[in-house]
């Protein structure tokens, strides 16, 4: 075998050097969807959080959906119902609505944070954030008259952390009615252009009645 | 001729070299000792040189044979035959990033030699490692032109990381087995315990799979041609009745239809009956099955001198499959090239070409299964004909297997082409620089361009539906490896020390498009016409992930007789959190060669070479961003979601971020005991071992108010537990020689954990079977776990006041009411049954008589069940056409395992309280032992030895025909017991659900060399 020499040495340097230069890098940045960190940026992206929403409500209580039909089985809402229920009973709605729930809670830190900027004027803002809260309202209105207590879950909740307890019946309706009154004095009486949107007169109809 | 010049006292000698087998040598050196004059033989073997006198020696070396001296003295002529170098330990194999000799190897490592790939004609490289080495198993999952097979190393360890070994081509990670032409490979190394996987830290979890391909040897070139052809048909057709007997049943049945006041009308007239007992119905499976022919030429040319040697090499396949309208194409052109650029460096180069096209729809799970083929065929009536008098398809009536489509239609009108092209390139640098230190670079790619163009026209299920559907979609995938190889080898009196230290960086990219499009005007142009398509679904896909490596690694061996293996491997990849993206993976290894030691010399001449093993193996093998929250648009998340004309995408919460995913790391401890008698004519292997994966990737569930179902997190872990036996060697040598090699692999797998759950459970079918989730991962019991109730047979008239208590009557199914409380509910479900065998053998024979040869391997799996889906509705009393169907239960026949039919009207009488709460199809009585014994491949071929042939410049002729799996023994009814439908999950294996049948082929072929 040969010593090395300079001629050599020369080369190897070279190649060493450039094999530096290809190091990859590990990072992580997501190319084809976006995380919620870098999106809610426009109204129109916002308005796609609630779409996906109302879609999920869709999902769980549409006709072809398992979840609405087996939730009435075997209670007195059906008729033949024995009242004979398993520990996971109407389980599809329950997430149904927190799925729905989850779609709307960035949106509120996200305007909180005034991430819109300005591509909205405080009008535009006003009504995104009655809109947002008009779906909220709704989703726990839905859930405390079919479950009763339950884990409220707004932009401040740590989901990750250990279990939620479940909030008693009026904290539920406090929310709601509060998110509604919100609704009934930002949003417009009619929409004059959107095809999606949610009038004046729903959450009129919602407050303050409740049993 | 020759003209020679001789001096006073010089001789001319000449003659031949020839290897045992009487094959002349070519590129024998022939050398004059303590000169360096010679020369080299030629194609005839043929050598003539010039000595110095009658004292001369002639030195013959040859690779791989052992060399010969002979003195001259006073011959003219001196003919020689060089035999192989009989010391198989000495033997060179490639291991991760070197090579080492075979006596100095301290792991779990089966080599697979090139003839035995090349010698039996195969299309795909994982059908060839079937039955060839213990602890690996090669399931034919999917018999399609093109398809793949699934390939397990000891034992599946995870859920979500995939279980595919790692394949490394030359030195690229990552390649596809399926792309290589077989005849280009050199050999095949399989890497199973930690040792020799931990330096592959990536993915080695499931063990390797290195391939290293042929290269020219220095000499004139040689030119090598074959060509074979074969003819395969489906193994076994599933009996159907034939249309009489099925007309007769179904009137019979509807006769029993009297519930409810109904009267039945019959199905069938007297004048169709006779019409079928005449013309025996329609045989759907020969409808569709045929006889696919199979084609492979190759053309290659290899060569060398002393700096510079080269393969190149070309292959055409073309395989039309045993079902109508399937089949693939591939051809491919590799240049692989190494050349000594001085004394000190050296360049190499292998790259490889291939363009496959697949032109058979996908038989996977997300075709509907009311259009796939393989499904329907065998279900369908035979008395239903394939055209109507206007010569459309035939669609059902007011019978039959209602939600599928005609069989013809659904194989033939469907268009489907897929070209694919792929460029595998790798290239080194090899420097040697120190005396023993030497560095190597390396860089490769491997690029993949894939179009995927579907059409359905409006003879079709989908098509009609749709009014015409178009799929196209193009993809392109890129992989680049950089690797740089420290090497540092010395030997020193007693001591042979080597140092590996590697660098290595991988990045990949996936991008891909497509559109999807219904509504076509013009339903003849399809897909070429996508602007004529009124509803366009469009998407696209991009993704990235890297991988960066340390490695270094240390052999040592001690006087030929102590051997250590230490190594430590450093790996960060991209798709973990970011705190987790390294995972560290050591391992050592340790043999002792006790029959070197002197105290065991005296028993004789064998070798004995005991080994043991630890180290730790990763699997990174999940998508990218699953560490990264999500937000996730598509067709679901539309609002109004009831297909308005209004419609706004939603973006909804896809996934939870998960900062603390890392690797999935498994544990391996291997013990071993190699040992070779009588100079390598019989050779034993025998390893225990012992792996445990943790860390497992797998969802965990979150409660209902978090919004996400589950998450992916890493708990979870499993075992696997096995033996390996590989006994092998020449017991007759000589003009008639046998060569026989056995292997035995048992692998026991257990879950340990999954987490909070102690069961998962999976289902295989949407729809249309009635099956709840029965394949299940439980905590205690191994992957394959099918779960359901037990099926105990028909009620017989003597049990007649038992089955009145289950609210059933003789002649309906019964089922174990396991808790004893009366009924028959989810509480009644038990194991019924496991997809993985208990032990696995193979069984290879070749025998050699003067230039005849003839070879067969066997293979069995044993201990293996399968749960027969498709029966669930070729025995359903409304559409079922399985001639068993025909022994139904009658009090004068109660033998027998097939329910009765009973009159509906005599039923409801009985006023039964019903207490069989089945929730769906899942019992023992679709499980199957589907172990089998199956010559799996035979062969008898001719070498052409004559003069005349050496003459015309032929150095090798070779002809032969061989049948793959021709026979077959097992009690398994489906169309093949080696099935399984689902490789996607492991957990699911052990379910045959309309995989594409592998075939019977039969071949002729031949092969020449220039």
């Amino acid at each position: 075998m040969k010593k090395i020499s300079i001629k050599y040495s020369g080369r190897i340097l070279a190649l060493l050097v450039l094999t530096q230069f290809g190091c990859v890098d590990l990072e992580e940045v997501p190319l084809d969807f976006p995380g919620p960190d870098n999106f809610y940026n426009s109204p129109s992206q916002i308005q796609s959080a609630f779409a996906s929403s109302g879609s999920r409500l869709y999902s769980a209580w549409s006709v072809y959906s398992y979840g609405a039909y087996n939730a009435f089985r075997g209670t007195d809402q059906l008729s033949g119902g024995d009242l004979v229920l398993s520990a996971s009973h109407a389980n599809e709605l329950w997430s149904g609505h927190y799925r729905a729930i989850a779609d709307i809670t960035p949106v509120f830190s996200a305007l909180a944070n005034d991430r819109l900027g300005s591509s909205a004027t405080q009008e535009e803002k006003h009504v995104l954030l009655a809109e947002a809260k008009f779906l909220r309202a709704f989703n726990y209105f839905c859930l405390v008259r079919m479950y009763g207590p339950l884990p409220i879950v707004t932009e401040e909740t740590d989901v990750t952390a250990d279990e939620i307890k479940r909030n008693p019946i009026s904290e539920v309706y406090n929310l709601v009615i509060s998110d509604l009154m919100f609704a009934v004095q930002h949003l417009p009486d009619q929409w004059v252009t959107r095809l999606v949107g949610l009038p004046r007169a729903r959450p009129r109809g919602f407050s303050p009645k409740h049993t | 001729m020759l003209c020679i010049h001789q001096l006073v006292g010089q001789t001319v000698v000449t003659g031949t070299v020839s290897d045992e087998d009487d094959e002349p040598l070519v590129g024998v050196n022939v050398l004059l000792k303590g000169t360096t004059k010679g020369t080299v033989t030629d194609l005839g073997g043929l050598y003539t040189i010039t000595t110095e006198g009658p004292e001369t020696v002639l030195q013959f070396s040859y690779i791989g044979h052992e060399s010969q001296e002979e003195v001259v003295g006073t011959r003219g002529q001196i003919n020689i035959t060089l035999l192989p170098d009989a010391k198989t330990l000495s033997e060179i194999t490639v291991v991760g990033y070197g090579s080492q000799r075979r006596s100095d190897l301290t792991g779990a490592i089966t080599s697979i030699r090139a003839e035995e790939i090349s010698s039996f004609p195969i299309a795909r490289v994982d059908q060839a490692l079937q039955g060839k080495s213990s602890g690996v198993y090669v399931l034919n999952t999917d018999g399609s032109p093109g398809g793949n097979a699934l390939i397990r190393i000891r034992g599946s360890n995870s859920i979500n990381g995939g279980n595919e070994p790692l394949v490394v081509i030359d030195g690229l990670q990552g390649g596809n087995l399926n792309s290589l032409n077989p005849n280009d490979i050199q050999s095949i190394e399989i890497l199973k315990d930690a040792s020799a996987t931990a330096i592959y830290g990536s993915r080695g979890a499931n063990g390797v799979i290195l391939v290293t391909t042929k290269l020219g040897r220095e000499g004139k070139p040689v030119i090598d041609a074959g060509y074979n052809v074969g003819f395969q048909s489906l193994l076994r057709k599933l009996p159907v009745m034939n249309a009489g007997e099925y007309a007769r049943l179904y009137n019979l049945i509807r006769s029993t239809q009297t519930g409810d006041g109904n009267v039945p009308v019959p199905v069938f007239t007297d004048q169709q009956i006779a019409g079928f007992d005449a013309n025996g119905g329609t045989d759907w499976q020969d409808v569709v099955y045929e006889i696919g022919v199979i084609q492979n030429a190759q053309l290659g040319m290899s060569g060398g001198s002393k700096n510079l040697k080269y393969l190149i090499s070309g292959n055409y396949l073309n395989h039309q499959g045993i079902l109508i309208n399937s089949g693939y194409t591939r051809a491919s052109l590799r240049a692989n090239l190494t050349a000594e650029i001085s004394k000190a460096v050296e360049f190499g180069i292998n790259w490889n070409f291939t363009k496959e096209n697949a032109t058979s729809p996908s038989f996977k799970r997300e075709v509907a299964f009311v259009e796939q083929v393989v499904n329907i065929a065998p279900r369908w009536a035979p008395t239903e004909p394939v055209y109507n008098e206007d010569g459309s398809y035939f669609r059902h009536r007011s019978y039959g297997a209602s939600d599928t489509w005609n069989p013809l239609a659904s194989a033939v009108e469907p268009k489907h082409d897929n070209p694919l092209s792929r460029n595998n390139a790798s290239m080194y640098l090899d420097f040697k620089l120190l005396d023993g230190l030497s560095f190597r670079v390396v860089g490769g790619a491997l690029l993949e361009d894939a179009f995927r163009r579907e059409y359905q026209n409006q003879k079709t299920l989908t098509g009609l539906q749709n009014n015409g559907r178009g799929i196209v979609s193009e993809s392109i995938s890129q992989r680049y490896q950089n690797s740089n190889i420290l090497t540092y080898d010395k030997t020193w009196s007693q001591h042979h020390f080597t140092f590996t230290g590697l660098f290595e960086q991988i990045w990949e990219e996936y991008e891909e498009n497509g559109t999807n499009a219904t509504n076509f005007l013009v339903d003849d142009l399809g897909y070429d016409n996508l602007g004529g398509a009124t509803s366009l679904n469009v998407w696209s896909v991009h993704n990235k992930r890297a991988l960066s490596s340390y490695m270094g690694r240390i052999n040592y061996v001690l006087a030929d007789k102590y051997l250590l293996t230490a190594s430590f491997r450093a790996d960060a990849s991209s798709v973990f959190g970011d705190d987790h993206k390294w995972g560290y993976f050591p391992s050592a290894s340790v043999a002792w060669r006790l029959s070197e030691e002197s105290f065991m010399q005296e028993l004789g001449s064998f070798d004995l070479k005991i080994r043991a093993s630890w180290g730790k193996t990763g699997n990174q093998g999940i998508s990218p961003y699953q560490s990264l929250a999500r937000l996730s648009s598509g067709g679901d998340l539309l609002y109004p979601s009831d297909g308005g004309t209004t419609t706004n995408i939603g973006f909804g919460i896809g996934g939870l971020a998960n900062p603390d995913l890392r690797w999935e790391t498994t544990t391996q401890t291997n013990l071993g005991v190699d040992l070779s008698f009588y100079g390598g004519r019989l050779t034993s292997t025998i390893d225990i071992y012992k792996k445990v994966t943790d860390d497992l990737l797998m969802p965990r569930e979150l409660p209902g108010y978090v919004g996400v179902p589950s998450v992916l997190d890493n708990i979870g872990s499993v075992e696997n537990k096995g033996l390996e036996l590989t006994v092998g060697g020449d017991p007759i040598i000589g003009d008639f020689s046998w060569n026989t090699s056995v292997n035995l692999t048992i692998n026991r797998n257990k879950v340990l954990d999954l987490g909070a759950d102690d069961r998962i459970a999976f289902n295989t079918t949407r729809g249309g079977y009635n099956l709840r989730d029965f394949m299940v991962l439980q905590v205690g019991e191994s992957f394959g776990t099918m779960t359901g109730y037990v099926f105990e047979g028909i009620w017989g008239t003597s049990e007649a006041e038992e089955a009145r208590s289950y609210g059933q009557l003789p002649g309906m199914a019964k089922y174990k009411d396991i808790d004893g409380d009366g009924d028959v509910d989810l509480d009644d479900r038990t194991i019924i049954g496991n997809g993985y065998p208990d032990y696995s053998l193979g069984w290879t024979n070749s025998f050699n008589y003067k230039g005849w040869g003839f070879s067969f391997m066997i293979l069995s799996f044993q201990g293996v069940d399968l749960f027969n889906q498709l029966r669930i509705r070729r025995e359903v009393q409304w559409e079922g056409n399985d001639p068993r169907m025909l022994n139904y239960w009658t009090p004068e026949n109660q033998n027998t395992d097939m329910p009765g039919y009973l009159d509906q009207k005599y039923v409801q009488d009985q006023q039964l309280k019903n207490k069989y709460f089945l929730d769906g199809n899942e019992s023992s009585r679709y499980v199957e032992d589907a172990s089998f014994i199956r010559l799996k491949t035979v062969q008898l071929s001719h070498n052409f030895n004559q003069p005349w042939l050496t003459k015309s410049g032929i150095r090798h002729l070779r002809v032969f025909a061989s049948a793959t799996n021709p026979f077959t023994i097992t009690d398994y009814t489906g169309y093949d017991p080696e099935v399984a439908a689902f490789p996607e999950n492991d957990a699911n294996v052990g379910v045959d659900f309309s995989a594409y049948p592998p075939s019977k082929t039969y071949t002729v072929g031949v092969e020449v060399s220039f």
